[in-house]
Formats: structure tokens, C-alpha cells, sequence
């Protein structure tokens, strides 16, 4: 069974990108994901554990490094008495969809090997 | 309707990259600082001579009726280099002593070892289309305006051309070689295999090393270009450093410069070899700007330590396996933060400094080992006192340097001198501080990192420990992460910051300077017939270099 490529996955005639994940690596997703969509592609949304996300906000308020936090991209946690991990990137314009749910992926510049399930939806 | 999906696998992408200056330190002297010191001269560029050959190619390539496209120019382009390759490893000419870094060399001297009967003009000698005019000269010969390059549009010509003064050059060294066997019968017949005698002959006055005799007719040409080509303030420093280089062989001579001992001269006016400069007044300006310059590679190196030894340590302590808190490393530092090992090692008195002793003990500590104040630090902080940057840099490389209770304190004293040397607020009004500022858009100037440390004893009074975490926050590890993250996709991180720890990649990490030009420098003025070679003892100025010195410029 051939690999996945999951940045190419962002290609596309999209208009909306949803992604959740649990640790959100904002500078990874800024420096190399950003880039894979497309300038249409204008509602971007990142939701993550929340905790998590307080803790890593609080880092790059130091370092600089998430700089298009809310401005190119929203980036929001989810507050839960347990951990949000869900992970799953959702892909979609007026007529088509691209879906991908996974037990661990995307943010990150340390890539894991993971089991990805894609899907392509149309109306 | 949704397409059936199965689990896959993700492809592994952006593995882990060795890369290099992974604090952004180098990119600052590489890209800004030598650049500004030594403009059109850079590391690759030793040779003058190639600007004389390429310019000649680039010249008969367009005085032939051939198509204008890069793919015809590089046809007729690399047979030609290949056995000017070829040449100058066969060259056997008294100058070709010490000539090395020839483009191509790396397969041509084997070929030319071989003393084969002749020799395959079609030889793959490089990968590059067009081999060392394309990889390292064409830049700055279009810098120093020896070029037009060409191009894709906006550019004006689809191809480089040779610029009026380029076509002198070419002329010139036209001149030089069109008498011999190569140029009249093998040079428009690159499929022809060319015999060794042949080579031979033309090597002989074509050879990189034939320059710096008097009788080559291209050599004050070139010299002017180096003199005066491009920019007009570009070529103004270009002049002074030739100007402070020239003085500094004239001062040395008797003794072989390498760039170890150069970087030395630089700093404390002196080297471990036994020679001495002191500059003249007209490159005093020049040389203290270079001495900045050589300040900062201190600086410098002693950061990258201070990074090496946290990679080193994340490793030790499987921090590729699971992420550590930065807390625990913070304690680890602590627990070296001790000065006595050091000092032992120097063959000092132990000062009795741990981690919770002021920096600015530390600070006294070693202004009283060469027993002055600190105005005078700089000045009295010479090669023979106790503690240098010298000595403390040639530590990091012996066996000391596994030992993290001397290599650490180490690269905290270096830093230490940098600013016992340079934080006073009167040096930042100097005109040389701007090489000092290079290097603080999104880097680490060595003007700020005097001017936080003089903020932080000035307003608290900081411990050795509490300096120690400031420079490991913001000037190692942040440093780290937004150097990394500029890179991506390419991935050089050597650890990443999950919330408060780290997590880190296993991969090789070196530690060294970075190159300081002194070779090309060096070999330029050398080349040009300006005087001996540094590298040799006897290196004497020639009529030309006493008059460039003298003067300033030739006419």
C-alpha cells in the first residue's frame, strides 16, 4: 500500500481548512504547511488541547516564532477535563471535501509513522 | 458520495539534516561582516587568474558565430575548462608551489597523475554546467564589473558579455597563450583529444600561478579591478584591507601566517609563532574593524560551545527518546558552574567561584589576572596573560574539552573577556562599532549581547548561575528554535520545545570558526604580484605592494 505524502494533501482547490490535533506545533504549520495551501484557501482554523496550547502560547509569546497566530490562521484550544487529541485534518470548498483523521500526525517537523485514513467527499 | 478510504502510512518527509550554523552566527560574518570588509573577495574566489580565463572563454565564445542559449555556452564552455584543469595540475612551474583549490581538481588531479599521452577535452571533471565561473566567479566578477550577467528577463542579455574592461582582460590574456600549440590548433576542436606536451606549453604561461610574474599582460589589469572595479565604496574597502593585509606581510615577513595565526595578530597583536603587528596609522580604522570581526568569532564560537554542550547532553540523557524538562538541564549547568577546575587547567589559582557567586566576581576575576582596571582590559589582555580567548578556544579542542567542568566555564570565561573587552559604553561610540551592531536583525550582534549583559549588572546583580540560564534562554535555545524554524522545510533542528522541555535529534554537530577570507586574501595579494606568500616564511613586499601600502592606492 503506497504512503501518503500528508503536506501534498493540502493541495487543492480548497476554501476551508480544519485541522485538530492535540500538541500544535504553530511554527512547523506556519513554515511548512502554510505554504502547501492555497491562497484561496482563506478560513484556516487550528484547534488543539487547550492546556497544552496555554503552555506553548506562553512560549512563543518569548520567542516570536508562532507570528501568524490569528492573523493568517486561527489557532484556538479546546478546554475539556481530558486531553483533546483528536486529530484530523478537513479540507473543503462549495462541492468537494478531503478528510483525513489519524492517531498522530501533522504538526510536527519530527514526523512518527502513523496510520492515516484519507477520504475525498463531493456532493 | 465519499471515495472509499484505507489506513496508510504517512511518508516519513523533512528528515533530520546535519546542516550547519545552527545558531545563525556564521550566516552574520559570511553574509554581512566580510562582505562589507572584503567586497568581491570571498572564500571560493582564491584565484584572480580565473577572472582573466573566464572572462577570455566567455569573450571567444562570443566573438564564434554559436547559438546564444546557457546550454551553448556551457558546450563550449566546459571542455575548455576541463583541461585548463587538467594544466594547472600538471603545472610544473617554480610559482605553483603551494597553488591549490583548482576548480575541477578533484578529478583532474588524478587524470593529470596519470601523466596519460593525451587527454579528453570531454572529461566530466565537475557536475556543475558551468563549473567554477558558474559556481564561484561569475558573482563577483559581475560585482566587480569584469561581466554583464545575462538572463532571463529583466536582465538585458539573454547570456553574460564581457564588459568593456572585461574584454581588455580577455585581450590580455589572449596575448599570453595565443602562441601556444592548445590555442592555435586544439582549442576549436574540443572533441579532439589534446597530448600532455600540448597542455604542458599552454599551462605554462596560462597557469593560474603565471599571474604574479611582471611579464603577464594581464596582471595590472586585473589589479586595477581589484583596485577599483564596481562600486565605489565597495572598492574603497576593498583597497583598505588589501592596504591592511599588505601591512601586516610587510610586518610579518620572516615568519609563515596561516589563518590560525592570523586570528591571533588580529586580536592581541601578536601569535604563538613569535610574530608581531601593530598596525599603521592609515589601516588603523581598517584593522580595528577586522578586529571586531575576529572578537566576534570568539563570541561566537563560545555560544556554539555553550549549544554543542546542550545537544551533547540532551543525547547523554535520551532526550531523542522523550522530551526533558529544560529545568533539569538548567540544574545540570549549575552543577558545572564551578571555576577552579578551569583555572587548574590554565595553571591558575583557584578563585573559589561557584554558581552563586556574582558575575561580576567572575568579571574581577579576570581582569586581576593580568592585574588591571577595566579600561585598560582590553589593551593589557595580550597573548601572555594567564586567560584568553585564544587559549580558552584551543582548550575546547583538547582532551579537556570532554571534561563539561572546564568546557563550560570556559565558554562563559571567552564570553566574560568578550565583554570585559568591549562593554564599556565610550567603545560603542567608536567608528568601527557598527561591525559590532551586524547581525541584530533577528541574530546575535555582539553589540547586543555587551550592551544586555552591561543592562543586566548595571540594573541587578546577577549570578554566574543566573547568567548562565539568560544565555541558555535567549541566546542558545530560542536562538536555536528560530534559527531552525527559518529553514523549514529543511530540517535542522536539534531539538524542538514540547511546553517547558525538549526534545532532541540525534545528529552530528561540529564545532569550529567559520572561515575568515584569509586564504582568498591572502592568495589574491600574492597572485597579483603584490608580495610573497603568507604562508611561507619569506614573504616580502614587491615594488607594487610597498607602493599600495604606501599610498594607499596605484595608479
Amino acid at each position: 500500500m503506497s504512503e501518503v505524502q500528508l503536506p501534498n494533501q493540502l493541495n487543492g482547490p480548497w476554501d476551508h481548512l480544519l485541522i485538530l490535533t492535540y500538541g500544535m506545533d504553530l511554527p512547523f504549520f506556519e513554515y511548512a504547511l502554510l505554504r502547501e495551501l492555497p491562497a484561496r484557501c482563506r478560513n484556516r482554523i487550528v484547534l488543539g488541547d487547550g492546556a497544552h496550547l496555554l503552555e506553548i502560547s506562553e512560549a512563543h509569546a518569548r520567542d516570536g516564532l508562532a507570528r501568524a497566530m490569528n492573523h493568517r490562521y486561527v489557532a484556538e484550544g479546546i478546554f475539556s477535563p481530558q486531553a483533546a487529541h483528536a486529530k484530523l485534518i478537513m479540507l473543503t470548498n462549495p462541492t468537494q471535501g478531503r478528510r483525513a483523521n489519524a492517531s498522530y500526525f501533522a504538526c510536527s517537523a519530527v514526523f512518527c509513522w502513523v496510520t492515516v485514513n484519507c477520504s475525498t467527499f463531493a456532493r | 458520495m465519499i471515495a472509499p478510504a484505507h489506513p496508510q502510512w504517512i511518508t516519513r518527509m523533512y528528515p533530520g539534516k546535519v546542516g550547519r550554523d545552527h545558531l545563525g552566527l556564521g550566516s552574520v560574518s559570511s553574509d554581512q561582516i566580510l562582505p562589507t570588509l572584503s567586497p568581491g573577495i570571498n572564500m571560493l574566489t582564491i584565484h584572480p587568474r580565473y577572472f582573466s580565463f573566464y572572462v577570455f572563454l566567455l569573450d571567444e565564445y562570443w566573438r564564434r558565430d554559436l547559438p546564444r542559449s546557457a546550454e551553448a555556452f556551457s558546450r563550449f564552455y566546459r571542455p575548455r575548462e576541463c583541461i585548463f584543469s587538467i594544466g594547472a595540475s600538471l603545472c610544473e612551474r617554480p610559482e605553483h608551489d603551494r597553488v591549490t583549490t583548482i576548480v575541477g581538481a578533484q578529478k583532474t588531479e588524478g587524470l593529470a597523475r596519470r601523466a596519460l599521452p593525451a587527454y579528453d577535452p570531454g572529461f566530466n571533471y565537475i557536475k556543475s554546467d558551468l563549473g567554477g565561473y558558474g559556481l564561484y566567479y561569475r558573482s563577483v566578477m559581475a560585482e566587480l564589473e569584469v561581466i554583464y550577467p545575462g538572463g532571463p528577463k529583466p536582465l538585458p542579455y539573454p547570456l553574460d558579455v564581457p564588459s568593456k574592461h572585461g574584454k581588455t582582460i580577455a585581450a590580455a590574456f589572449r596575448r599570453a597563450i595565443q602562441h601556444t600549440r592548445y590555442y592555435r590548433d586544439y582549442f576549436d576542436h574540443p572533441d579532439q583529444p589534446v597530448p600532455r606536451e600540448v597542455v604542458q606549453e599552454y599551462i605554462h604561461t596560462a597557469c593560474l600561478c603565471q599571474l604574479q610574474r611582471e611579464d603577464a599582460p594581464d596582471r595590472k589589469l586585473l589589479l586595477d579591478t581589484f583596485l577599483h572595479g564596481g562600486d565605489a565604496r565597495a572598492a574603497a574597502a576593498r583597497r583598505e584591507t588589501l592596504r591592511l593585509f599588505l601591512d601586516l606581510t610587510a610586518q610579518t615577513d620572516g615568519s609563515a601566517v596561516d589563518q590560525n595565526a592570523f586570528r591571533q595578530l588580529l586580536l592581541f597583536g601578536a601569535e604563538m609563532g613569535g610574530a608581531t603587528y601593530t598596525p599603521q596609522e592609515p589601516v588603523a580604522l581598517t584593522y580595528r574593524r577586522w578586529r571586531l570581526y575576529q572578537a566576534r568569532e570568539y563570541y561566537a564560537f563560545a555560544l556554539n560551545g555553550l549549544w554543542w554542550h546542550l545537544c551533547d547532553w540532551g543525547i547523554a540523557e535520551q532526550g531523542d527518546l522523550r522530551p526533558l524538562p529544560i529545568e533539569a538541564f538548567h540544574e545540570h549547568i549549575r552543577g558545572l558552574l564551578t571555576f577552579d577546575p578551569l583555572a587548574h587547567q590554565l595553571g591558575m589559582a583557584a578563585p573559589g567561584l561557584g554558581p552563586n557567586a556574582s558575575f561580576a566576581r567572575l568579571l574581577s576575576w579576570l581582569r586581576s589576572t593580568v592585574g588591571v582596571d577595566e579600561p585598560d582590559f582590553d589593551a593589557l589582555c595580550l597573548l601572555d596573560a594567564p586567560i584568553h580567548e585564544h587559549r580558552l578556544y584551543t582548550l575546547a579542542y583538547d582532551e579537556a574539552s570532554n571534561d563539561p567542568q572546564i568546557f563550560v566555564p570556559a565558554m562563559l570565561a571567552l564570553l566574560a573577556l568578550t565583554y570585559l573587552r568591549f562593554g564599556l559604553p565610550a567603545r560603542w561610540l567608536e567608528p568601527d562599532w557598527p561591525i559590532a551592531q551586524m547581525g541584530a536583525d533577528g541574530r546575535l550582534s555582539l553589540d547586543g549581547f555587551v550592551k544586555s549583559l552591561h543592562h543586566r549588572l548595571t540594573r541587578q546583580a546577577p549570578t554566574i548561575a543566573d547568567v548562565a540560564r539568560w544565555l541558555y534562554d535567549e541566546y542558545i535555545i530560542q536562538q536555536h528554535l528560530t534559527v531552525a524554524t527559518s529553514k523549514l522545510p529543511e530540517n535542522t533542528f536539534r531539538f524542538q520545545r514540547e511546553g517547558h522541555r525538549l526534545r532532541f535529534v540525534n545528529l552530528y554537530n561540529s564545532l569550529q570558526f567559520n572561515d575568515s577570507r584569509f586564504d582568498a586574501l591572502s592568495t589574491t595579494l600574492h597572485e597579483l604580484g603584490l608580495c610573497g606568500d603568507l604562508q611561507i616564511a619569506s614573504h616580502p613586499l614587491t615594488t607594487d605592494g610597498a607602493q599600495l601600502l604606501a599610498t594607499g592606492d596605484l595608479p
